[in-house]
C-alpha cells in the first residue's frame, strides 16, 4: 500500500502533492492497474490533513483517467504509466548516461550540468509553445 | 446549511468587550481554523457557539438553533474545552459510561474501540493520564455522541509534537468518518494549514477575515516594488497591510482582478503571511480606502 | 445523570456513613450507663455530657453544608469539568437538580439518624433536662433535618458564587452559624407566644431549689406581693416596706439571713416568660418550616445563578 507524505514547505498544494505521489508510484511500478488506493480515512489517519484534500486529489486522478471510484468499494487504479515505451525508456537512459560522461569529461560539475539541462529544457519547451 | 451564524455578536465582561460586532456565516462540512493571538476572543467565540456563554449583544445560532437550548441542541454539538478537563477521580471507563448516560445517542463501540486502539487502560483514573492521553479522552467524550458540530479550543497547544500529530491524525479520521463541521482554535499556523479549509481570523475581539482558504489565498497577493505612495493603487485592490523600508514598499492586497502595473512584482501569499497581515494591522490604522466587497 | 451524581458523591457519602456509624455506636454503648446514672447524684455529670454532645452536634448541619454543598458546584468550576459536563446532552437545570437531590437525600437521612439517636440517647435525662433549652433543641426532633437542608442549599449557592471550594466552605460555615444563632436568639422566642408563669423568686440571693421551672426561660423579673416590679430590694416601695416591717435598710448592718427572712416574709415572686416543655413540637415544626423555606429559596437562586451567570 502506498504511503503518502505532505511537504508543507514545497510550495505545491497538498492535493497536487498527493496526485504527484500516485503518479510517481505508478511510474515506478509500485502501483498497478486494479490496485486499490488507500481510503480517505486511511490517508488522513496517516498524514493528518483535511479529508477534502484527499477527495480533491482522487477526483483529479479520476479526471486524468488514472483512477476510478467505485461506490462502497473504494478508489482503484485504472491505468498504469509504465506499460508503454519501456524499451524506449531504456534507450533514452543509455543515451543520457553517455551524454553525462561527455559532460563530465568536458569539465562540468553537478550544478553546471543541472543548469545546462534546465535552460535547454525550458528553451525547447518555449519553442514548442511558440 | 450554515453551521455557525453570528450577527453583530458581542460579549462584554464588566467594562471590557471580549468580542465585539462579530458577523460570520460558517458553512457546514468544513474544518474551520479559528486563529488569533491570546486574548483575541477565540475562547469566547467558541463558548458562545456551544452555549456555555450568553451574548451581551447580537445573536448567534449553531446548526440553526440557539446554542445550549435544551438537550436536543446540546446533543448535536460537541465541545473540547481548553486544557481538556476531565474528572480526575473517574476512570477512563467511567468517563465513557458518563458519555453513554448523559447523551441520547452515544457510539459505544466507536468509543471503546478508540480507547483500546489508543492504548488507554480503561481502569486508569483520568487524573493519572498524560496530557496527550487526556486530550484523546476528551476528544472521545466530545465525538462519542456523533455531533454535527464539533468545537475544539486549542486542543493541541500543550502537547508534544508526537502527541500533537497523533491527535490531529485521529481528529481527521473522525472527520472523514462522521463528517461533522469542525471548528478548532489554534495559534499554530502550521497545523491550521494542514488541516483547515475554512479560516476565521480574530484580533482584539473582532473578526478580521473569514472565508474558504482556497478562495482567500487566490484573492490575496503580495506586491513588492520600489518605495512609493500606495494611494495610487486602483480601488479594486483592497489594501490589507503596507510596509515601507527606505527603498522598498511591500503591500498585501485583496483583489479579484489581475495586477497590471508593471512596477510591482506580484507574488502569491501563503497562509501564514495572510493571517499575520490581518492580525497585525489594527482596525484603527488600516487605510480607509476600498472597503466593502471586492467588485467582480 | 443520577449515576454520575451518585458516583461523584460516593466518597463523601462513605465518609459520612463511617462517621455516623462511629457516633451511633458510641451512643449505643454509653446509653446503659447513662440510664443507670440517671437517678443518682452523678446526674449533673450526665447532663454535662448531654450538653457536650449536643454542642458537638450543632456542627453537623454546618458540616453537611460545607463539605457536601460547597464543592457541589465549586469543584466543577475550579477544575473546569463544568465545560465537559454541560456540553454533554444534559441541561444545567437537570444537572443541578439531580446532584442536589442526591446530596439532599443523604443530608436528610444523616440528620434524621442523628436526631433520632440523640433523642433516644437522652430519654433517661429528659425528666431532668430540658428539651426546649438552647443546648439540645436544635439537635433533636425535625430541626436538624431542616438545618441540614438549609446548610446544603447555602453551601451550594456559595460554591456557585465564589467558584472556589475552600473559600466557599468557609463562607458557608460562617453564614450558617450566623443564621442559626441569630434565629435562635431573635426569632425562636417569638415563634409562639411564651407562657407567663410565676415562682418564688430566685433573685437577690433568695434561693429555693424547688422553684426550677422546666422549660426555656426567656426572661424573669421579680415583683412584690402587690405585683410591682422590684429592681433593688433596698430601693423604692419594697425598700420602704423592708425598713417599715423588718427595720432593714441598706446601712442598717443586718446579716444576709435576716435580709432573706424579711424578703420571704414580704413575699417576692418572679414573673417568668418561658417556653415550657410542651411547646417543644410547636417550636420545632415552625422552625423547621422556616429553614426549609430558606433552603428552597437559596436553591432557587442557585438555579438562576448557574443558568445566567457562568461560562
Amino acid at each position: 500500500m502506498i504511503e503518502f507524505r505532505i511537504d508543507p514547505g514545497s510550495g505545491v498544494a497538498p492535493y497536487r502533492q498527493l496526485v504527484q505521489q500516485v503518479r510517481q508510484a505508478l511510474r515506478l511500478g509500485l502501483l498497478h492497474e486494479g490496485d486499490q488506493l488507500p481510503t480517505v480515512k486511511g490517508v488522513v489517519g496517516q498524514v493528518a490533513i483535511n479529508p477534502n484534500t484527499v477527495l480533491k486529489a482522487y477526483r483529479e486522478l479520476e479526471h486524468e483517467g488514472l483512477a476510478e471510484g467505485r461506490p462502497g468499494l473504494g478508489t482503484f487504479v485504472t491505468r498504469s504509466l509504465t506499460d508503454s515505451t519501456l524499451a524506449a525508456h531504456k534507450a533514452l537512459r543509455a543515451e543520457l548516461s553517455r551524454w553525462l560522461v561527455k559532460a563530465r569529461r568536458a569539465g562540468l560539475d553537478d550544478d553546471s550540468i543541472t543548469a545546462l539541462f534546465d535552460s535547454t529544457f525550458r528553451g525547447t519547451a518555449e519553442e514548442d509553445i511558440a | 446549511m450554515i453551521a455557525i451564524d453570528a450577527d453583530h455578536l458581542g460579549k462584554r465582561y464588566g467594562q471590557r468587550w471580549a468580542l465585539r460586532d462579530c458577523t460570520l456565516s460558517v458553512p457546514e462540512g468544513h474544518i474551520v481554523g479559528l486563529v488569533g493571538a491570546n486574548g483575541a476572543g477565540k475562547t469566547t467565540l467558541l463558548h458562545l457557539a456551544v452555549g456555555l456563554l450568553v451574548p451581551t449583544a447580537g445573536t448567534i445560532t449553531a446548526l440553526g438553533a440557539r446554542p445550549g437550548a435544551g438537550p436536543q441542541q446540546l446533543s448535536r454539538v460537541g465541545f473540547l474545552a481548553q486544557d481538556a478537563p476531565v474528572y480526575s477521580s473517574l476512570t477512563v471507563a467511567e468517563h465513557l459510561r458518563l458519555g453513554q448516560r448523559l447523551n441520547p445517542r452515544w457510539e459505544r463501540e466507536l468509543a471503546t474501540d478508540r480507547v483500546r486502539r489508543l492504548g488507554l487502560d480503561p481502569g486508569q483514573r483520568a487524573g493519572r493520564l498524560s496530557g496527550g492521553q487526556r486530550s484523546q479522552l476528551a476528544l472521545t467524550m466530545a465525538m462519542g455522541k456523533r455531533p454535527e458540530l464539533l468545537a475544539l479550543d486549542e486542543p493541541v497547544a500543550s502537547l508534544d509534537p508526537l502527541a500533537r500529530r497523533a491527535f490531529l491524525q485521529d481528529l481527521m479520521e473522525l472527520a472523514a468518518d462522521l463528517t461533522p463541521t469542525v471548528v478548532l482554535s489554534s495559534h499554530l499556523l502550521s497545523d491550521v494549514e494542514r488541516v483547515c479549509d475554512y479560516l476565521i481570523v480574530l484580533a482584539d475581539g473582532q473578526v478580521r477575515l473569514h472565508g474558504a482558504v482556497d478562495e482567500l489565498l487566490a484573492d490575496h497577493k503580495i506586491l513588492t516594488g520600489p518605495r512609493r505612495d500606495v494611494q495610487s493603487l486602483p480601488s479594486s485592490q483592497e489594501i490589507v497591510r503596507v510596509s515601507h523600508t527606505d527603498r522598498q514598499t511591500t503591500v498585501v492586497i485583496r483583489t479579484a482582478q489581475p495586477v497590471l502595473d508593471p512596477r510591482w512584482v506580484v507574488s502569491t501569499i501563503g497562509l501564514e503571511e495572510l493571517v499575520l497581515a490581518y492580525m497585525s494591522s489594527s482596525a484603527g490604522d488600516r487605510p480607509t480606502r476600498a472597503l466593502g466587497p471586492v467588485p467582480a | 445523570m443520577s449515576w454520575l451524581a451518585w458516583r461523584q458523591f460516593r466518597t463523601q457519602a462513605l465518609l459520612a456513613a463511617a462517621a455516623t456509624a462511629a457516633i451511633v455506636v458510641t451512643l449505643v454503648l454509653t446509653r446503659d450507663r447513662l440510664a443507670r446514672v440517671a437517678g443518682t447524684e452523678d446526674i449533673s455529670t450526665a447532663l454535662d455530657s448531654l450538653q457536650l454532645l449536643g454542642t458537638a452536634l450543632i456542627g453537623l448541619p454546618a458540616f453537611v453544608g460545607a463539605f457536601w454543598g460547597a464543592p457541589l458546584i465549586a469543584r466543577e468550576l475550579e477544575t473546569g469539568t463544568h465545560r465537559l459536563v454541560w456540553t454533554q446532552s444534559v441541561t444545567r437545570g437537570r444537572w443541578l437538580a439531580i446532584k442536589l437531590a442526591v446530596a439532599a437525600v443523604a443530608a436528610v437521612a444523616t440528620a434524621a439518624l442523628f436526631s433520632a439517636t440523640f433523642t433516644w440517647w437522652s430519654v433517661p435525662l429528659d425528666q431532668f433536662g430540658n428539651r426546649v433549652g438552647t443546648a439540645n433543641f436544635g439537635q433533636r426532633g425535625v430541626a436538624p433535618v431542616a438545618y441540614a437542608l438549609f446548610a446544603l442549599a447555602l453551601g451550594t449557592l456559595m460554591g456557585a458564587i465564589i467558584r472556589r471550594t475552600l473559600p466557599a466552605m468557609a463562607a458557608t460555615l460562617a453564614g450558617f452559624f450566623v443564621v442559626r444563632f441569630t434565629f435562635q436568639w431573635v426569632v425562636r422566642p417569638r415563634l409562639r407566644a411564651p407562657v407567663i408563669a410565676s415562682r418564688p423568686s430566685n433573685e437577690f440571693g433568695v434561693q429555693d431549689g424547688s422553684s426550677a421551672l422546666n422549660g426555656w426561660v426567656l426572661s424573669s423579673h421579680p415583683v412584690d406581693a402587690a405585683g410591682r416590679a422590684v429592681h433593688d430590694v433596698y430601693a423604692g416601695e419594697f425598700g420602704r416596706q423592708m425598713a417599715r416591717v423588718c427595720g432593714i435598710t441598706i446601712d442598717s448592718g443586718s446579716s444576709e439571713g435576716e435580709r432573706i427572712e424579711c424578703i420571704n416574709r414580704l413575699g417576692l415572686t418572679d414573673i417568668v416568660r418561658l417556653h415550657p416543655d410542651n411547646h417543644f413540637w410547636g417550636l420545632q415544626i415552625r422552625e423547621a418550616i422556616i429553614f426549609t423555606l430558606l433552603a428552597l429559596i437559596l436553591a432557587g437562586v442557585t438555579f438562576w445563578w448557574i443558568k445566567r451567570r457562568i461560562s
